[in-house]
């Protein structure tokens, strides 16, 4: 499984039920990056609608997503699916929100093999970072 | 944009609040305090923020009825020289063009004499104190609007308050829609310091699926005792409490201690909540909609049991809803595109009361 996740400088994830931040570039880049095919739950299925991309909506997309599938995850812990991770790519805001939820797997157990920085709508800087296990 | 805001402003102002007026809502009440005393707030337990009721902001429905276009008010100093309660619908249209001009010619009541008598090493910066916005800079582009500025700890600007501001701004500068947001700076009797500040948020247009918080941010700053009568500060021994004298203190400016939706300062008795209007046929991916009558004062929830058998997990119906003066209660949330057709089952709970009622959700047609 490739999993993608949105971070602020304090690897938050969500606050009171609710994505930290938004972006209609990053959406964008999401779309492209997972090639039209992605597992999520219901709250990122609707933060994605219009744009092209085959959504596998699941209550559990970590248990739901095979080899080789793309999963954008927002509000749940990634951390029990540690072991199914091939690919991890994560994207800063690069923005301080405050969050209660916490991106739980610790990146400096992986190997970061890209970082790249591009302008979002919103945001000046967002930051693409791929991680291998 | 902003000047020419600034120049209407009283103008917008008066509309705003005509169209207030015109929801039911009484003006007065948007500068309303909704923190009565300390004992309404947890004491500081070493994390900046504190969620408050729930993460629930206390604003009636008539106030978000009347945030649908943007404005911005500051309440009048009171007789001690403090800020009191700001509240802003936060649109584009306020937001900074410009960079931030200087605010040092605003001395806030606890503002030190001299600075240099409230400087530290470990703080960031070095100086204790910030002149802190109250709604920030990046929300409403306020510059030296000595209503709008307090004294506040380096840790309560950049810790405690700008995450919510970062999540506001970014919200509105991305979607375009309005969040409705007021800051309560909470004074204990006739300090001069406050204690800290109530941030409440809510986004408009979607109901407050993009942005809901209501939280307590303490005027604290690790390592220094402050004394909130003068703002007089020292170095904490270790293990110190920071805020010793937490508890049971009035809160400033509180105009009564009625309840702010009935005014009677008992606690409403609901009566049996009616069905206004209701989506009777809603197709997957339109919007479904509840209105109905019920008591004033009385916190209303919503649950929808859909045709598969779970429940609606749309963000809008999560909190509940404090009926305003009218009485009235809305609810509306996205079917989603994937939703099973079907018979879906709305229950309305407030008080011990119940209302349920049906509407069918009906198949999107083949484009």
């Amino acid at each position: 499984m490739n999993l993608i996740v949105t971070l602020d400088d304090q690897n938050g994830m969500l606050f009171n039920h609710r994505r930290q931040s938004r972006d209609r570039v990053l959406n964008d880049r999401i779309a492209t990056l997972c090639g039209g095919r992605l597992t999520v739950t219901a709250y990122t299925a609707a933060l994605l609608e219009g744009l092209p991309v085959d959504l596998t909506i699941s209550e559990d997309p970590l248990a739901a997503a095979k080899p080789g599938d793309w999963c954008f995850l927002e509000d749940r812990s990634p951390a029990p699916a540690l072991e199914k991770i091939e690919k991890l790519v994560v994207y800063r805001w690069n923005r301080v929100y405050p969050s209660d939820l916490k991106f739980d797997i610790d990146l400096s157990a992986m190997k970061c093999v890209s970082k790249t920085d591009f302008a979002g709508y919103s945001h000046e800087k967002l930051t693409e970072e791929v991680y291998l296990p | 944009m902003k000047k020419l805001i600034r120049i209407c402003l009283p103008l917008l102002l008066a509309i705003a609040l005509l169209c207030a007026a015109s929801c039911g809502l009484d003006p007065r009440s948007l500068q309303r305090q909704p923190v009565q005393s300390t004992d309404d707030l947890p004491a500081y337990s070493g994390e900046a923020y504190a969620a408050i009721n729930g993460n629930t902001p206390y604003f009636t429905d008539a106030e978000k009825t009347a945030a649908r276009q943007s404005y911005e008010t500051y309440a009048e100093l009171d007789a001690l020289g403090r800020c009191g309660v700001c509240v802003a619908s936060v649109g584009k249209d306020l937001m900074p063009t410009e960079p931030r001009g200087s605010i040092s010619s605003v001395k806030p009541t606890g503002w030190p004499a001299k600075v240099e008598d409230a400087k530290y090493d470990f703080v960031d910066g070095k100086y204790l104190y910030n002149r802190c916005h109250l709604i920030g800079f990046q929300l409403t582009g306020e510059n030296a609007n000595r209503q709008n500025l307090i004294t506040g700890t380096r840790y309560l600007n950049v810790t405690g308050m700008l995450p919510f501001e970062n999540m506001v701004a970014d919200y509105v500068k991305e979607t375009g829609n309005h969040v409705l947001y007021r800051v309560t700076p909470v004074f204990g009797g006739n300090n001069l310091v406050a204690f800290g500040v109530l941030m409440e948020a809510w986004s408009v247009e979607d109901g407050g699926d993009g942005v809901c918080f209501c939280v307590f941010c303490y005027n604290v700053q690790p390592g220094v005792v402050i004394d909130y009568i003068n703002g007089n500060s020292r170095l904490a021994n270790a293990g110190e409490e920071l805020m010793p004298d937490w508890g049971g203190i009035p809160a400033a400016q509180t105009p009564s201690g009625d309840d702010p939706a009935t005014g009677t300062g008992e606690t409403p008795q609901a009566n049996a909540p009616t069905l206004l209007a209701g989506s009777e046929d809603v197709r997957q991916g339109d919007t479904a909609t509840v209105r109905i009558q019920g008591t004033p004062g009385v916190a209303y929830s919503v649950r929808v049991k859909l045709p598969s058998g779970s429940y609606s997990g749309a963000a809008a119906l999560k909190d509940p809803k404090t009926a305003g003066t009218d009485g009235v209660v809305e609810w509306s949330w996205t079917i989603q595109p994937n939703t099973r057709p079907g018979t879906a089952t709305v229950t309305v709970t407030g008080g011990e009361e119940i209302l349920e009622f049906t509407f069918a959700i009906l198949e999107k047609p083949a484009e």
